[in-house]
């Protein structure tokens, strides 16, 4: 019955504290950006720029 | 959930967004089976929801989305340890970081931080997010027999801890 409880507390629904949702939100308007500007991949990591050979 | 995973997968920002934010409650409860800090799940999610848009072309099966998400989620999770080992891992301590929860949350952390680190996210993909036993067997890496052995102890440790409870009263 306590156990049945436990499950139950752990399922139902929790607010999303504000940082989460902001972090978030910030993650969501980045992509919009860039899928507006027509960049649909975000890069993540810096390339090397390779000069060509003399 | 298919129709959005479809339309995400050919660039469509907003029904991307729906659907992650569809799965808010998923990635918190997943996340912060691992994490202790919000900080760091708001950083794993963050940067889960990029990876997502970003690989989600990778993704072959439309149905397979919520566990490969998960999967993500978990991996971004373990790259925050990494960042911050001393404070984020949650250790055999439950009460660490009560400082930053909400108390309309209370009963669920505490429910939560009343397992052991190694149960808390088995439990919360078994019987909070539904997944299947050979499900997050693939997603953890870790045999069947082993997840199931998890999810008798933390079934266990949960019974235990409110028969506790019920005698401290």
């Amino acid at each position: 019955m306590k156990k049945n409880k436990a499950m139950y507390t752990l399922q139902q629904d929790i607010n999303i504290p504000d940082i989460v949702e902001d972090k978030a939100d910030q993650a969501f308007a980045r992509i919009q950006k860039e899928a507006k500007s027509g960049n649909e991949k975000i890069i993540v990591y810096d390339k090397k720029i390779r000069r060509p050979k003399k | 959930m298919n129709e959005l995973v479809n339309r995400a997968k050919k660039g469509d920002p907003d029904a991307f967004t729906e659907l992650m934010q569809s799965q808010m409650q998923n990635m918190y409860k997943a996340a912060r089976a691992i994490l202790n800090r919000d900080e760091d799940v708001a950083d794993a999610i963050s940067d889960t929801i990029l990876a997502c848009w970003e690989h989600l072309g990778s993704l072959k099966q439309t149905g397979y989305f919520r566990t490969w998400m998960t999967r993500i989620l978990i991996n971004k999770c373990y790259e925050q340890i990494r960042k911050n080992k001393p404070v984020s891992v949650q250790d055999q301590v439950p009460d660490n970081g009560y400082w930053e929860r909400k108390y309309d949350n209370i009963e669920w952390t505490q429910t939560l931080d009343s397992l052991p680190e190694r149960y808390r996210l088995v439990m919360i993909l078994y019987y909070v997010e539904g997944f299947k036993i050979n499900e997050i067997s693939k997603m953890l890496d870790m045999p069947k027999g082993t997840v199931k052995s998890r999810l008798a102890r933390g079934r266990e440790y949960l019974a235990d801890s409110f028969k506790l409870c019920r005698e401290g009263n």
